[in-house]
């Protein structure tokens, strides 16, 4: 067991007597009580042994300063543990912007837009996405365990057991022996701290010198907490003297006020230092400092949240969103229905609007206006990797956002139209060629016999018709239910043409097509 | 008499393996290097009549100050002592040599260092440097005799010291030797009347291979130096630091912020006087053209060290030991200096390579810190 030691010695800048401890050493002694080790105090003195009201005096004040070491290290865990889903929000909503800096390879640029999903899909995202907030509450983890140790320690500081734990009041020889070596010391300090604004670089020189000699003469004589404030003070007055320095070196017409400033603030920081081992005086408790962190935090995030929940409807667009509960709905059966909440939101009204950021919600635009679609159906195979294909480009508009949403989930509604009006070309393609081959064969039942004889034909004949048959299903599309369901008006413009000897790749031909 | 003539010979021997080594050491930058001033001080005789040896030690008496004999404590601390400058300076430094395998270039270093502060030639620090300071300067034990103060130990004579048969355990010279290179009751009963403000210890850990040295054969030190064989000097500095600043960066706490300033534990290191002075010293190792420890032995070093873990990395080739171990005390001369006296302490670590470039690395860092903390030269920040 190691005591709790207290060194009652006169105060190296100002008139007056500190008590000098240990505190790494106090902190530790605490530590080991906490766990079961038995708690001892000793209270040394040059002549006298420092009255106990000191003792409790100092005691107290250092159960002050852990709680306050407690809560600002709350503050800071705080501020880390609500800044990491901040930063996570802010990653999942500006990679896309910041994946445009690969664009030159795009297959980096929708990795990054991706975050990763296009390689690693989901997961993969998640992870990366994850990141951020990974790494900000890995930072949070140490004034977290921080603000727990100084609290623990403050409890027991300020508890019953540390108050009662015996106390050892002396004069120590060692003490003496320090105090009148270093008393030479202690009077040339005050002397040069009194002076030290006016004296500048120099005077902090000689302060800086003067605490290590002390510093040197406590570790001698085995005084350690003496030995480090000392050494604190020290290096203290060693920076500042290279900070005087720098200013007096830069010169200018403000450089003795500088000087002067500078050096009434690093007197005041030294005395600041020592204030902890004054027996009386007030303590600065950061009361608010948790609620600083928390408030900071929440700021960050409440910032986070609304910079990437904000979007803007231009003239001519609208704004599909698909909320929680819409995509929570899709995910489990019956829920929502009742509510009607499974059903995606459409914002039409032009200007700047709010909804809930990536990954709660997904958004995308979508133009009002014209839009074209190009259309892709294999006509014939001719070989086993060439084929026949008739691309028909038409145009379309976009009635019903509503029900569009309902196709267009995730912008890319006019692909998936596409693609859908593809396939019904074709197997309209198809059945004219059926319809070829038999009208054929019944006018020439000898045909019948010759297969590639008739299909050549019958191609030849849907060939020549191309133009027409093309133009027919353009305007079925334009009166059809379907494109209303899908929440379209097709145009009777159009363009086709057809291109032979395409590879099944460009053909979208699949296997065994 | 017979000592400095041994240390002349020795002297002459490295001049030949290292072909002139290049740091002027604490005397005019032209000297020629410290071995060829040492050489032709040798030459001219100009201190070989004031030394003498004595019952209880070399006594020296030179021009630029006196060298006192190691008497009393010294002569009890098993090895010669060699005191110089002012009694009375503030600043007191012990420069202590030690080897683990073989004594001649660090016999050789200390032997320059005498020279180069006793001699007569023309010297931009030395006045300054004895004016100052007061200096002791500890050579490496030799010899079978006890109490062995002869600077005369021949290479054959020479034993390894305490870590040949002890120290190490591991394939690579450790980082804290635990006090047991060089540091005997004695010498401590002579660090503590003396109660320095500055240690520099200088180890050697190289030497003794493959010279059919029968003493040196299967000695762990031989071995182990072979495992750093071309790394160069290596610095664990102890001084003072706050508990929370050492507890921070023993966690590894990062120096540079994600936008490249220099964080709050890096502008506390910047801002530690002491830890300022070990930056200047491996620049000055550098710029004297000598190989610092980089950061591919550091790589090494930390698979095969088991005492690795006990420092902390203050930059590449400076270690400082970790909190947790300083507690425990005793972890090399530098930790026992800074404990009993809050000496700032420097270790200069040298390995296999040629004797010569041992040496003047040593001098380099042991000129180096004489020149930084004492201030005789402004140096430029840390880099």
């Amino acid at each position: 067991m190691t005591p709790v030691t207290y060194y009652k010695l006169p105060h190296p800048l100002r008139d007056g007597e500190l008590l000098f401890y240990d505190a790494d050493a106090v902190s530790r002694a605490l530590d080991d009580a906490r766990r079961g080790a038995p708690l001892a105090r000793v209270a040394l003195g040059a002549q006298s042994p420092p009255e106990e009201a000191e003792v409790r005096g100092l005691e107290g004040r250092l159960g002050r300063g852990l709680r306050a070491r407690s809560r600002a290290a709350w503050g800071r865990a705080l501020w880390w543990i609500l800044l990491g889903p901040a930063l996570s929000l802010l990653w999942i909503n500006f990679a896309p912007a910041i994946a445009l800096i690969f664009s030159p390879l795009p297959p980096l640029e929708a990795l990054v837009a991706s975050l990763g999903a296009v390689a690693g899909g989901t997961l993969l995202a998640t992870a990366v996405a994850l990141v951020p907030l990974v790494w900000a509450w890995r930072r949070a983890g140490r004034p977290l365990d921080e603000a727990r140790r100084w609290g623990r320690l403050a409890r027991l500081a300020a508890g019953r057991r540390f108050a009662a734990a015996p106390l050892r009041r002396t004069a120590d020889a060692e003490l003496q022996a320090f105090a009148a070596a270093s008393a030479g010391l202690v009077t040339k300090l005050r002397d040069q701290a009194s002076q030290l604004p006016e004296r500048g670089a120099d005077g902090a020189a000689e302060m800086a010198q003067l605490a290590r000699e002390a510093y040197r003469l406590a570790q001698r004589h085995r005084l350690a907490g003496v030995a480090g404030t000392y050494h604190d003070i020290y290096a203290g007055f060693s920076a500042a003297e290279q900070r005087l320095a720098r200013l007096d070196r830069a010169g200018g017409v403000l450089a003795e006020r500088k000087v002067a400033g500078e050096g009434q603030r690093v007197r005041r920081q030294a005395a600041g230092a020592l204030a902890a081992f004054s027996p009386s005086g007030p303590v600065r408790s950061r009361l608010l400092a948790p609620l600083g962190g928390l408030l900071a935090g929440l700021a960050a995030l409440a910032g986070t949240l609304l910079l990437t929940g904000m979007f803007i409807v231009l003239p001519g667009q609208a704004v599909i969103v698909d909320p929680p509960a819409a995509r929570l709905a899709r995910l489990v059966p019956g829920a929502g229905e009742e509510t009607g909440e499974g059903a995606r939101q459409v914002v039409r009204t032009e200007g700047f609007h709010w909804s809930w950021p990536r990954p709660f919600v997904e958004r995308h635009a979508v133009t009002l206006g014209e839009q074209r679609v190009r259309l892709r159906a294999i006509f014939r195979q001719n070989g086993p990797n060439s084929f026949d294909v008739l691309f028909v480009e038409m145009r379309f508009r976009i009635n019903n956002v509503e029900r569009w949403a309902q196709l267009d989930r995730d912008g890319t509604g006019a692909a998936a139209f596409g693609e859908r009006l593809s396939t019904v070309l074709q197997e309209l393609l198809q059945q004219q060629r059926q319809e070829a081959r038999q009208a054929l064969r019944q006018q020439n039942p000898g045909l019948a016999d010759d297969p590639a004889q008739l299909g050549a034909r019958a191609d030849q004949l849907v060939e020549q018709r191309l133009e027409e048959i093309v133009r027919a299903f353009v305007a079925a599309l334009s009166e059809s239910g379907a494109t209303r369901d899908a929440g379209v008006q097709v145009s009777q413009e159009h363009q086709s043409r057809l291109i032979r000897g395409l590879p099944a790749a460009l053909a979208g031909a699949t296997p065994g097509e | 008499m017979e000592r400095l003539a041994d240390a002349r010979r020795w002297e002459a021997e490295l001049r030949e393996a290292a072909g002139g080594l290049q740091p002027g050491w604490l005397g005019p930058g032209a000297a020629g290097g410290a071995i060829a001033s040492l050489s032709s001080e040798a030459s001219s005789g100009t201190s070989e009549g004031t030394a003498s040896g004595t019952a209880q030690g070399p006594a020296v008496q030179a021009p630029g100050g006196s060298v006192e004999p190691a008497t009393g404590w010294g002569a009890r601390a098993g090895r010669p002592i060699y005191f110089l400058g002012s009694e009375g300076s503030r600043e007191r430094v012990w420069l202590q040599c030690d080897a683990a395998v073989e004594g001649q270039a660090m016999t050789g270093v200390a032997a320059t260092v005498l020279r180069s502060l006793t001699g007569d030639a023309l010297s931009r620090y030395r006045p300054l440097l004895l004016a100052r300071a007061r200096i002791a300067v500890v050579p490496p034990p030799m010899g079978d005799a006890p109490g062995g103060s002869s600077l005369s130990g021949a290479a054959g004579a020479l034993r390894p010291w305490g870590p040949g048969a002890t120290a190490t355990g591991a394939g690579v010279p450790p980082l804290l030797d635990a006090a047991t290179l060089g540091l005997s009751p004695g010498l401590v009963t002579a660090l503590d009347a003396f109660a320095p403000t500055l240690v520099v210890h200088l180890q050697d850990w190289g030497g003794g291979a493959g010279e059919g040295k029968a003493w040196r054969a299967g000695t762990r030190g031989s071995r182990d130096a072979a495992g750093l064989a071309g790394a160069g000097l290596r610095q664990v500095e102890s001084f003072y630091m706050a508990p929370e600043l050492h507890e921070r960066l023993g966690a590894g706490g990062a120096r540079r912020t994600w936008l490249g300033r220099p964080t709050a534990l890096a502008r506390a290191l910047a801002a530690h006087p002491d830890a300022g002075t070990g930056a200047h010293v491996r620049r000055h190792v550098v710029q004297m053209g000598f190989r610092a420890f980089d950061s591919s032995w550091e790589r090494r070093v930390m698979r095969e060290d088991p005492s690795w873990p006990a420092v902390v990395r203050l930059a590449v080739g400076r270690y400082v030991p970790r909190l947790e171990w300083r507690r425990l005390g005793a972890g090399s001369l530098g930790e026992i200096a800074l404990q009993r006296y809050g000496a700032l302490g420097i270790c200069g670590q040298t390995f296999d390579s040629p004797p010569g470039e041992r040496a003047g690395a040593a001098l380099a860092l042991a000129e180096g810190a004489l020149i930084y903390r004492l201030g005789l030269e402004t140096g430029g920040p840390a880099k």
